[in-house]
Parts: structure tokens; sequence; C-alpha cells
């Protein structure tokens, strides 16, 4: 009786396991497109510059920067943007043979950040977001 | 486990084979259609491996292989339209240099993107040369190509180099400055003019350049998968100082 809490622990890390693994495999194998909004998913990449994160995405297209919207929560980062003209996938099936002119992209962060000193910048279709990141140092005395 | 070549014609000798396989930027894969397309070039041999994913390619509802070689007679273009496995590199490597040296090729030339962290800021990305021996790419940089002095250089471009060095056949690499995980026909643009300086050609690039997003917008996917074998394959290095830098 008293393993109980032991083999719940068990199946809880092997769930969590499972949750991520299959989270790694949406990323991996997904395509770049949300049919359910319309939209195409751009390519990103975050950097860790020590005080601060630097979120760069590709948005081919986009020229505007009237026509990026970044939203952000705590650990989540909501970027839109209208290209200016719409591609199409007309020939392709997997993309509903449609054309697309939005990107959308939803980024979890891995540090907290302060949205509120943030900057952000389009220079040839690359949107770069620089995030300041919420850290509090403590002083430790040295004896 | 080897790659097979399935012939259609065979290529007339002292041609020179342009290589583009998907890596840093899509360099390659975007220069060498670029390639295939300006020179109307016709396609030569289907290449396929145990060790590729099972895909068959269409192109304007013709089916085709996604590795394959188009050619004219002096110029033929090996181009991969998918991301090549890290296990399938090496042996592709020794059997695009056994394949060029029995059709009595010239040389290779391999087309990349070498990763610099200003790439935003440059209008123009300068092009690197590097070769199988130290007096070809000597040769080359007279021609206002900067010469690969120092550091690493990882997949089936240094593959190929690596494999032309030890048969003593003539292979360059020209790397042009790119992004590393956006796919960049900017700099696809600066290897073609390279090449036209280098090799004596006249291929315009404003259609490149006027394709520019399309391009980005439609190689996301490819570049996406490309990434997963570029992390196998040790491009982090082309980050790393060698230890006899120091």
């Amino acid at each position: 009786m008293g393993e109980d809490w032991f083999i719940e622990y068990i199946k809880k890390i092997r769930r969590e396991f499972e949750n991520l693994l299959s989270e790694v495999e949406r990323e991996l194998y997904s395509p770049l497109i949300d049919y359910r909004t319309k939209t195409l998913q751009p390519l990103y990449e975050i950097a860790d510059l020590g005080d601060k994160l630097m979120i760069r995405i590709d948005l081919p297209g986009v020229k505007d920067p009237s026509k990026v919207s970044i939203k952000g929560s705590e650990n989540k980062l909501l970027v839109e943007a209208k290209m200016e003209r719409p591609t199409s996938f007309e020939d392709l099936p997997t993309y509903a043979c449609r054309s697309y002119n939005y990107y959308r992209v939803e980024i979890t962060l891995p540090f907290p950040v302060d949205f509120k000193k943030s900057r952000a910048k389009l220079r040839r279709g690359v949107l770069e977001i620089e995030l300041p990141k919420k850290i509090k140092y403590y002083k430790v005395k040295v004896e | 486990m080897s790659w097979k070549i399935y012939e259609r014609k065979s290529p007339k000798s002292k041609f020179t084979l342009f290589i583009g396989i998907p890596d840093v930027g899509l360099v390659g894969p975007i220069s060498a259609s670029f390639l295939i397309k300006s020179l109307k070039l016709e396609t030569l041999a289907l290449l396929d491996s145990e060790m590729m994913p099972p895909l068959l390619l269409f192109h304007n509802s013709e089916p085709t292989f996604p590795v394959r070689i188009h050619g004219s007679d002096d110029i033929c273009v090996l181009i991969s339209e998918v991301a090549i496995p890290v296990k399938a590199m090496y042996p592709l490597a020794k059997m695009i240099i056994e394949w060029a040296m029995e059709k009595d090729a010239e040389k290779i030339v391999t087309l990349s993107g070498i990763p610099v962290p200003n790439r935003l800021e440059l209008q123009t990305p300068r092009v690197y040369v590097t070769a199988s021996k130290k007096e070809y790419a000597e040769e080359l940089a007279k021609n206002g190509v900067q010469q690969l002095k120092e550091g690493f250089m990882s997949g089936m471009h240094a593959l190929i180099l690596k494999e032309a060095y030890i048969k003593d056949f003539p292979a360059i690499a020209l790397l042009s400055e790119s992004y590393f995980n956006y796919p960049d026909p900017g700099a696809a643009a600066s290897l073609i003019n390279a090449i036209n300086t280098l090799f004596g050609l006249s291929i315009d690039v404003t259609p490149l350049r006027e394709q520019e997003e399309e391009i980005r917008v439609k190689l996301r996917e490819l570049m996406k998968r490309t990434l997963e074998t570029m992390r196998q394959a040790g491009k982090e290095y082309e980050y790393t100082l060698p230890a006899m830098y120091a």
C-alpha cells in the first residue's frame, strides 16, 4: 500500500513525457499551415542574449510594419502578419489548393519577459523582437 | 546500402558538375534549380538509395526523382529537392566522385551557404571559395571571390571535397554568406553572379530576385526538414575555431 504514491508518481512522469513527445512529433511532422485559421506558419528562432531574448521571424512578403500584430502574455508570444500579396499554393492539395496572405505563430517563451520594455523591428521581411527578461538578482554574501 | 544511378543519357566529357544539396539557407538547391531553368538543362540521370525516404516527386504532372542530374554539353547540375540523411551522405559523395571520374568530368563545383550573423545587414552577400587543393581556390580567388582560410566545413560539400582530395580530383566549394535557417534566394543570386564571373557564363539573376519572396515562402517546409539533418551533420562546428588556430 505504501508504494501506491510511487506508482502514481511514475505514471504522472510517464504521462508528462508522452505529452512532451507528442508535442515534439507534432512540431516535426505537421505542415507549416493552419487550415483552421487559413494562415501560414513562419520559420522563427529564439536567441538567448543574456538579459534579453531575441525572437527572429522570417515573414517574406510582409513590408508594412502596421500589418504586423504582436501580442504577449507572461510566457507566450502571438505574432500575426499580412503579406503585401497572397502566395498561391493552388497546385498543392496538402495546402488545400488555395492562396494564403496571413502568417500566424504562437511561440512559447523559455523565460518570463517584460513586454512593456520590448521593441520590434521589421527589415526586409524579417521581424526582430527584443524581449527583456524578468530577472530578479539577489545578493549573496561572500565570507 | 548504397546509391544507384539510372542514366537516361550520358554527358559529353570535360564538363563541369555543379552540385546543390539542401544545407544552410538552401542556397545549394535554389542556385542549382535556377541554373537548370536558366540554361534549360534536360534530365540526364536519376539517383536513388534505400537510405532515402520512399519519395517520388511530380513536376508539371511528370514523375521524377528528388535527386537527379540535369545537363547540356559542358555543364551538368546535380540537384536534391530533399534533405539527405547523414548516413546517406557518405556513399553519395563517393558515388558522385566516381561517376564524375568515369564520365571524364573536368571538375566539380559544390554550391552552398556559409552562415553569418549579420546577414540581415548585407545587401550583397560575399562569396567564399575553398577546394580539394589549395591551388584551385587560389586561382579562383584572383577573380573577386574570398578564399576561405580557416574553419570547419560540414555536410555534403565537406564530404565531396574530402572524397575528391583522396581521389586527387579537382573539386571546388563556392559558399555564399547566408541565413542559417531561412531560405536565402539573395545568397543564391550572389552565388550565380560569382559563377558568371568565374566560369564565363552570363546568367541574368533578375528573375531570381523578382521571385525572392515567393521562394522564401514556398521553401519553408524544406528548410524545416533540412534543419533536422543539419543538426546531425555537425553544423555547429562551422562556428568553432580549429584547435590549431589558437
